[in-house]
């Protein structure tokens, strides 16, 4: 009988596919003691590690950055910033610029005056890529709830009431404001602050 | 230029860097540009191709990083961004056999040494020729050194996924390799 042309496992029983992963991957033996005394298992390894050893010579290498892949990145965010970090209210008489993290403690204070919300973390961003002429803002919300509110009715006040805040102190147009809730707990039901 | 000795988490800075500080954001950039340059050079076996990849992948991460949800580090974030930018490189493109790159041609600071020698350039070119499905679980697994688990949440497949990959790939690159022998 004729050996079979790719054995998975040596004459001893060991297989060469968890010798093969062990090798490449450097990772510790499962039976070192029956490796160490084993010929076959000696007479794989041996030949998978001067197979490997190019790989690992080339994964041993340093590899350095070019010098100045950070500083042409942060050119390049300088750039995105002056239009994307902030809204713009262009007007004839000069344009109004609105960093979107102000958008977003406005938001986020509207938020927490909604009754039923423990925790309001918003993240904005002006939507400069479909926004007309970068006066477009989406906002997305993530909030704890208070325990036995309605969720879709609190989503939904919480929606206007970002709409209304947003769009009266800042005059820009929000064009979404997603809510995702992602905890209820226990709460005290706060009336509005009056935010 | 701040300090590198930072010792502030991914998680804080990435905290600082939405709330729009671009300082936080260059700290990130500092202190991942190294795997992330790295990963690209060995998905695309181009100095110059992996310069660009690792450009454009820091500079997708700043623009979404509104959309960075912590249920993933930020490494893992990162190396998603550059695996997808790598793979998308070669899309209508003609691969660049990495023996075809000229030695005189590379980026100042790029990994110069490694690619004049010719093992490093066998296995390379060795690894360029697998299928990105392949490369890229090889790449993450040898040269980055993550679980396999990381891997399956970077390729958004399943760990399962990632061993049926991996075998392939050190099957084929086993043949490759072997061959040249």
């Amino acid at each position: 009988m004729t050996p079979p042309e790719n054995p998975t496992s040596l004459p001893c029983g060991a297989d060469l596919d968890e010798l093969t992963v062990q090798v490449v991957e450097r990772t510790p033996a499962q039976d070192p003691e029956h490796q160490s005394g084993c010929t076959h298992c000696r007479a794989a390894l041996a030949e998978l590690r001067a197979l490997w050893s190019p790989v690992h010579a080339l994964a041993d290498e340093e590899v350095v950055a070019p010098e100045d892949l950070v500083e042409r990145v942060l050119d390049q965010i300088q750039e995105l910033d002056y239009t994307g970090g902030r809204a713009v209210i262009g007007a004839d008489d000069g344009d109004t610029a609105i960093a979107v993290r102000v958008v977003a403690v406005i938001a986020r204070k509207a938020a927490d005056s909604v009754n039923g919300t423990l925790l309001a973390m918003c993240r904005a961003s002006a939507d400069v890529e479909v926004g007309a002429v970068g006066r477009s803002v989406v906002v997305r919300l993530e909030l704890v709830a208070a325990l036995g509110m309605h969720l879709p009715s609190l989503s939904a006040q919480i929606q206007r009431a970002v709409r209304e805040h947003v769009a009266a102190l800042t005059g820009l147009s929000v064009v979404a404001v997603d809510v995702s809730v992602v905890e209820v707990a226990e709460g005290i039901n706060r009336p509005p602050n009056g935010y | 230029m701040p300090s590198e000795r930072l010792h502030a988490d991914d998680s804080v800075l990435v905290r600082w860097a939405q709330d729009g500080r671009s300082e936080a954001f260059e700290h990130l950039v500092r202190r991942h540009r190294v795997p992330v340059y790295r990963t690209a050079l060995r998905l695309t076996g181009d100095t110059h191709l992996a310069d660009d990849v690792a450009q454009d992948a820091f500079i997708a991460a700043w623009e979404s990083l509104q959309l960075f949800r912590a249920d993933s580090s930020f490494a893992t974030w990162l190396y998603r961004i550059v695996v997808n930018r790598a793979r998308n490189s070669f899309r209508g493109r003609r691969d660049v056999p990495v023996d075809d790159v000229p030695l005189d041609g590379f980026h100042p600071g790029a990994d110069t040494e490694a690619m004049a020698r010719e093992g490093s350039q066998r296995v390379l070119s060795a690894i360029v020729e697998l299928p990105f499905e392949q490369r890229a679980p090889l790449v993450l697994r040898l040269f980055e050194e993550l679980t396999y688990e990381e891997i399956a949440q970077i390729l958004n497949i399943s760990p399962d996924a990632v061993r049926g990959r991996l075998h392939r790939a050190r099957h084929q690159l086993a043949k490759t390799l072997g061959g040249a022998r």
